[in-house]
């Protein structure tokens, strides 16, 4: 079908900028059943969203230490869609219900969560990493330019960052 | 002529060579290259051609106009029938002379354009196009090449732009952090506050505590005095650990100090000072000066306790003793007078105490003068300031003796008659100096700094003892006190003294010879600092670290030292012309215009004519980039790809299968088609395409924009349709966002279905303050869209260019009015 075939351009063109442009890393295609389209993952070069309460954990938990906490990058979602496409909340919320908070290989680090001998403030800022944080992925928008805006999309309300 | 055309090519070329202009030179036709060499820029600096000699040309069309005849100017004229005669003789080439090629490509709904000649002057001429892994302009295989050799520092905008982003970052990141630490201290100084259950407690601090340790004045504690006396008995009763204070001695506010008892150390609290508390009330108590009299008799070396003293001469011990129980409170003023200034340890008179000769000439003491060898430091010695002039000249290294030029050891009155002048002298001097106050007595009016001493004021050639006092810092110093000049003392008293009252944190001063110092008295002085002085404690040091780092995070980096997910870069297949032409001379993101079959052999002699970038890294560099492919292609979007094709007729586009030359009714169809996702199938039997497609809508707009010279762009990083550049990207922002908004307002759209869009004021809102954020303004473009039969009427008559008269376009400016602000 056309609109299979379309679709298919359109995930390839947003690996290929995601790879290129944005310089990501172990990037691949997830299918699932009750998804209405494939859906990307991979690995940024960097942090794309802190939680502002994660932040605060953050900054609590490395005042007692001496050197800062190395912000690992996490696997993040990235939905192709194109801009002439009209998408409805119901459909992105069908999209949120498929999907797990964090993609497949991403929920290694998020495992060990046991350090019970370490202050409070120390796994607090793990606990915004592992798979029980709020669902988010990364809308990637084409449009017929070459030109993709990528916006981070969360499922459900979310205390705003400080601007 | 052929002339406008080695013009046109040579701008392409000098575009494309930003650094050097070898290319200009070869391409000149018919002038000697000793010539072109003469007249050309020097090569030695980096030449850059500035924009808008690169950018000049506005679109890919020449246009050859006659000149304009000026009637006063008659050489006007005679160039103007020069230039036309020029043109009948050898008319121009019909234009568009040179005609891009581009290949649609269904997989991105847009055209591509793969000839490195076409995409500068396509994106010099007009601003056609982006380049598909950049921002705007073509500069991916820049981006990679500078990334590889990081240490050129060549970066492109895009990275720039990246490294901003990480300052703002980091900056927020220590707002935040800054900001919690905030919140924390008031939390816990809000907690402080929350003293004990007691109410009245509370309400008593609250009453008596000044706000946020400022330093009040005395009258502002005494105030509130009155109420909380009945709840004193309270207080005291309530706080076990405090009972240590005896209720006997409090002539002044307990309260303060019971507050205090539970305050934090470095909570600053103002009390005043009660000396009769006894020392084993573990109190930190800020001094006050005691300036009321009973106070300051309380003190000891008092004048009460002077007059008591050489009465009690033979026994200075107990006196002592019973002064340092006095002494907790640490009040300490700076003794400028001259008993004082002896009173101290190593004073003067200490040193001719302990001298050999001076022994006998103890009992021929002043009675002002107090010769107390264990005296404690904490305790200042107060005395009254001998202004008598006998007493000035009785004092040690008196004018007398310096006049002498010796050092007498002892301060008696001698050689009176001998010095009438200095002592007329020194009578005179000694109006000028203001006699300190019992009140004020005790805190110089100098500043100090860092417990250096200063001279300040001389009189008469002779330091006042004022300059050379340190006091320690007395929390309310009394601002009202002025600048007092305690009378003269001798330059040798302040050394000394300045040496010893010297603030013990910071060392004793350097021995600078006080001003009107002779050299032996400087000498003796600096022998008997010999022992004392240390180097000068500097309070400040900033140490710089050997290694200077980045503290950003540069893109290049790995993302972390233990995971570095940097992927070494594909090698792609040779026969790529694109790629091995471009990766030859990076700095310039096009490559000279050349055609692509002679790509092959410029490579070969091409490293030595490659920028001096390249040149520098030798050939390992040259390798990696030959294998460094340009994955960037360079893609125009439907609507402009239309418009070159069919209105400037500059771009051809190709089939991807046929590599034929699609015809413009063709393309129509296609890009109409491609403007809706799913691509909508164009069967002639069912009617899918209508007037009102987005690419028509949008290719009208566009269309309007373009020809009246704007630069208009995709905007859907701003969340608008497109955006207006004036001149172009390259020059300067744009300035509007434009929203196109498709109008059905002929009356036949009634019968055929369209969607009119519904657009609410939040979306209105919205856009606009997106704009307003990055200083755009709002345009709302209404086009009105002609209905299915009169649109069909009009293509079957002259296909678009009919039709598309049939779009009118009205601009509306939006700008958001807000009463209270816009005035």
């Amino acid at each position: 079908m056309s609109s299979d075939h379309s679709i298919e351009t359109l995930t390839k063109a947003v690996l290929n900028n995601l790879e290129n442009q944005h310089d990501w890393t172990q990037i691949k295609v997830h299918t699932q059943a009750n998804l209405p389209r494939p859906i990307v993952y991979g690995l940024p070069p960097k942090r794309l969203y802190v939680h502002p309460d994660e932040q605060i954990a953050l900054i609590k938990a490395q005042k007692d230490r001496d050197e800062p906490i190395h912000q690992t990058p996490e696997l993040e979602w990235v939905l192709p869609l194109h801009l002439a496409e009209k998408w409805s909340p119901a459909q992105f919320a069908a999209v949120f219900d498929a999907l797990d908070a964090v993609p497949p290989g991403g929920a290694a680090e998020a495992a060990g969560d046991t350090d019970g001998d370490n202050a409070a403030a120390y796994t607090q800022w793990k606990l915004w990493r592992n798979s029980k944080r709020g669902k988010r992925l990364l809308l990637a928008t084409v449009q017929d330019d070459s030109t993709i805006t990528y916006y981070i999309m969360h499922d459900g309300l979310v205390k705003p960052r400080q601007n | 002529m052929e002339e406008d055309m080695a013009e046109s090519t040579t701008v392409m070329m000098a575009s494309a060579n930003e650094d050097t202009i070898t290319g200009v030179e070869a391409t000149l036709p018919s002038n000697a290259s000793d010539a072109t060499i003469t007249t050309g820029p020097p090569t030695t600096s980096p030449t850059r051609v500035p924009l808008y000699k690169i950018y000049a040309l506005p679109t890919p069309i020449r246009t050859f106009p006659l000149p304009t005849f000026y009637p006063s100017n008659p050489i006007s004229l005679i160039h103007l029938v020069i230039v036309w005669l020029r043109q009948v003789v050898s008319p121009p080439q019909p234009e568009p002379s040179t005609i891009h090629v581009g290949v649609w490509d269904p997989n991105t709904r847009s055209v591509h354009v793969k000839d490195p000649g076409s995409i500068s002057a396509l994106w010099e001429q007009g601003f056609y196009g982006k380049g598909s892994l950049s921002r705007s302009e073509p500069n991916w295989m820049k981006r990679e090449i500078g990334r590889r050799e990081s240490t050129q520092g060549n970066t492109v905008s895009e990275e720039r732009t990246e490294a901003r982003r990480e300052e703002r970052r980091q900056a927020k990141w220590e707002r935040a952090k800054t900001e919690l630490e905030a919140i924390e201290r008031q939390i816990s100084e809000e907690a402080l506050t929350q003293v004990e259950p007691a109410g009245d407690i509370v309400s008593a601090s609250d009453a008596v505590l000044p706000p946020s340790g400022n330093s009040p004045a005395v009258a502002e504690l005494e105030s509130p005095l009155a109420e909380p006396e009945a709840t004193e008995e309270v207080a005291f009763e309530s706080q076990p650990p405090v009972q240590q204070a005896p209720e006997e001695a409090i002539p002044v506010m307990p309260i303060k100090e019971a507050v205090t008892a539970q305050l934090p150390v470095d909570h600053p609290i103002e009390v005043l000072a009660d000396f009769s508390v006894k020392p084993s009330v573990q109190l930190v108590i800020q001094p006050k000066p005691p300036v009321g009299p009973a106070e300051l008799l309380a003190l000891p070396n008092s004048v009460t306790d002077l007059i008591r003293r050489p009465q009690a001469h033979e026994e200075p011990v107990p006196q002592i003793v019973e002064a340092a129980l006095f002494c907790r409170p640490i009040v300490h003023k700076a003794p400028v007078g001259p008993a004082e200034l002896l009173a101290l340890p190593n004073s003067q008179a200490d040193l001719v105490a302990t001298s050999p000769q001076s022994h006998e000439e103890e009992t021929h003491e002043e009675e002002t003068l107090i010769q107390a060898k264990a005296v404690p430091i904490c305790r200042p010695v107060e005395s009254k300031s001998p202004i008598g002039p006998a007493e000035l000249l009785a004092l040690p290294n008196c004018l007398v003796e310096l006049m002498s030029g010796s050092l007498l050891v002892k301060g008696e009155p001698k050689d009176f008659e001998a010095v009438p002048s200095q002592f007329q002298e020194a009578a005179h001097t000694l109006p000028t100096a203001k006699q300190p106050t019992a009140a004020t007595n005790g805190h110089a009016g100098s500043k100090l700094v860092n417990g250096h001493a200063q001279p300040n004021g001389l009189v008469n050639g002779y330091a006042t003892g004022a300059s050379a006092c340190v006091h320690r810092e007395v929390e309310d110093n009394d601002a009202s006190i002025s600048e007092t000049k305690p009378p003269v003392t001798n330059g040798a008293c302040n050394g000394i003294t300045s040496s010893i009252l010297s603030d013990p944190a910071s060392g004793a001063p350097e021995t600078r010879p006080i001003q009107g110092e002779g050299p032996q008295l400087l000498k003796r002085r600096q022998s008997v600092l010999g022992e004392e002085a240390q180097p000068l404690k500097r309070r400040k040091s900033v140490r710089f670290s050997p290694r200077v780092v980045s503290t950003t995070f540069q893109h290049f980096d790995p993302p972390s030292p233990s995971r570095s997910t940097v992927s070494p870069p594909k090698a792609s297949s040779p026969a790529s012309s694109n790629g091995s032409a471009t990766t030859i001379s990076p700095p310039s993101p096009m490559t000279p215009p050349e055609p692509v079959t002679s790509l092959e052999p410029v490579t070969s002699p091409e490293p030595e004519t490659t920028p001096d970038s390249v040149s520098e890294s030798g050939p390992e560099t040259y390798a990696v980039l030959k294998e460094l492919s340009n994955k960037e292609h360079f893609q125009l979007a439907p609507e402009e790809a239309f418009f070159l094709s069919f209105s400037v007729g500059a771009l051809s586009v190709m089939d991807p299968v046929t590599l034929a030359p699609i015809p413009t009714e063709d393309l129509l169809t296609l890009f109409r088609a491609h403007s809706y996702f799913p691509p909508r199938t164009v069967d002639s039997s069912v009617e899918s395409l209508q007037p009102h497609d987005p690419f028509l809508v949008n290719y009208a707009v566009y269309h309007h924009f373009r020809s009246l010279g704007w630069v208009p762009r995709h905007g859907m990083k701003f969340g608008v349709d497109f955006i207006l550049y004036q001149r172009g990207p390259v020059f300067d922002h744009s300035e509007f966002g434009v929203m196109v908004m498709p109008s059905f307002s002929d009356a036949q759209w009634t019968e055929h279905e369209h969607q009119a869009p519904r657009k609410s004021w939040s979306w209105l809102m919205g856009v606009n303050r997106v704009l307003a954020h990055v200083l755009k303004g709002l345009v709302l473009v209404y086009v009105d869209i002609p209905p299915p039969p009169v649109f069909d009427d009009a293509m079957k008559q002259g296909g678009i260019a009919v039709a598309l008269k049939l779009y009118n376009i009205r601009e509306v400016m939006v700008r958001r009015f807000s009463a209270n602000r816009n005035r």
